[in-house]
């Protein structure tokens, strides 16, 4: 118990004890003489620190070296604003450069393909000649079986290259002799509903 | 108005950036900070030098400042953080070292001693022989006169700490001055 009201004590010399803690000190120092005696040794003591001479602070000299700093430190950051966005400037420039090249190369590359116009290619997976030729319009007719289809496509030349649309329209693409072909087609009226060339006269039943 | 309340005000400024409450404040609080620093350097050059790095960190830091301890608390805080960081860096000896040597002197020299007009230079030699954990807490005890709660705070440890560091700086002083005294 003395050792925590001796703990006290310095604090009840400066003046910052309160409540319980300063009560408990009060009675503590009017009982204990050796207790009384340490408290003036910290008085004395208080009163040493309150008069040491450490000197003199620095005062305006600090204040100005402090002011000094301020104006380099902001310098110093409104330096680095420019330079990282120069940084930042120089990358986008950068990048910039590399995307047109990009670009140029691609649009150089795929120019001359779509000029060729041989991107279609045949579901089939037919040559290119066969899509390049006459395409013709078929419709078949509602009982043809595929088997008969297949074996009437295969006999005159034709690939399927698109449909059936909504109205069972296929397009055939056929290698030559596009009325010939037509001509077969209708001959097999069985399987056969109508037939036309695109973009040419018509065939039906 | 308090002098918490005028430091509040002045580093509310301070944190919008205005350069004049930022003076008024270095006025408010800088001979102060100094002797507290200096207490722990003993090196006037390094203390005004940590005391430069304290103000241009309340500079920077203003805003961040909630409110939740007195002005002076937190300042003070920096300062000793500062100032400890600079001891680690000039010395291998742990600065937060709480393993003082238990051997009170009660003897009636060294309490003699304080009792005579000659004191001054006897305590003046044994304030600056106090490990640097117990000056701190004896120049918050006896100069800022500082509830332990508050230097609790700026030292960053337990309250209880603070009671024995300043336990232990009274025995310290009380055995320097019986050497001195030759008892």
């Amino acid at each position: 118990m003395k050792k925590e009201i001796e703990e006290l004590l310095p604090f009840y010399v400066n003046g910052t004890l309160e409540g319980e803690e300063l009560e408990v000190v009060k009675k503590a120092l009017a009982e204990d003489e050796v207790l009384r005696d340490e408290c003036t040794f910290l008085e004395n003591m208080r009163d040493e620190v309150q008069n040491q001479d450490l000197g003199v602070s620095p005062g305006e000299f600090g204040l100005k070296r402090l002011q000094r700093d301020l104006v380099k430190e902001r310098t110093t950051e409104s330096q680095k604003m420019p330079q990282n966005d120069n940084v930042k400037s120089g990358v986008w420039r950068i990048a910039t450069i590399a995307a047109c090249m990009m670009f140029l190369v691609q649009t150089a590359y795929v120019v001359p393909l779509w000029q060729q116009n041989n991107d279609l290619v045949a579901a089939s997976g037919g040559n290119i000649a066969h899509i390049r030729g006459p395409i013709l319009s078929v419709t078949f007719v509602p009982e043809a079986q595929e088997e008969n289809i297949r074996e009437l496509l295969l006999a005159v030349d034709a690939r399927i290259v698109d449909g059936p649309s909504a109205l069972g329209v296929y397009k055939l693409s056929v290698s030559k002799d596009p009325d010939g072909v037509i001509s077969k087609l209708q001959a097999h009226k069985n399987l056969v509903e109508t037939v036309q060339r695109d973009g040419g006269e018509s065939g039906g039943k | 108005m308090t002098e918490n309340d005028t430091a509040f005000s002045l580093l509310k400024r301070v944190s919008k950036g205005d350069e004049s409450a930022f003076a008024d404040f270095y006025n408010l609080f800088e001979k102060r900070l100094y002797l507290f620093i200096k207490s722990k350097l003993n090196d006037s050059f390094e203390a005004a030098d940590i005391l430069n790095e304290t103000f241009l960190e309340v500079w920077r830091k203003a805003e961040t400042f909630e409110g939740r301890s007195k002005v002076s608390t937190w300042l003070f805080g920096i300062a000793y953080y500062k100032t400890v960081d600079r001891m680690r860096k000039r010395t291998d000896i742990p600065m937060d070292s709480d393993n003082f040597p238990e051997t009170a002197d009660d003897s009636p020299d060294a309490m003699a001693c304080l009792l005579t007009a000659e004191k001054s230079d006897h305590i003046k030699f044994c304030l600056d022989t106090l490990k640097a954990v117990q000056r701190a807490v004896m120049q918050l005890a006896f100069f800022e006169d500082l509830p332990y709660s508050e230097i609790a705070l700026i030292v960053d440890c337990p309250e209880n700490t603070v009671k024995t560091r300043m336990f232990h700086a009274k025995q310290a002083m009380k055995r320097c001055l019986s050497n001195r005294m030759g008892g």
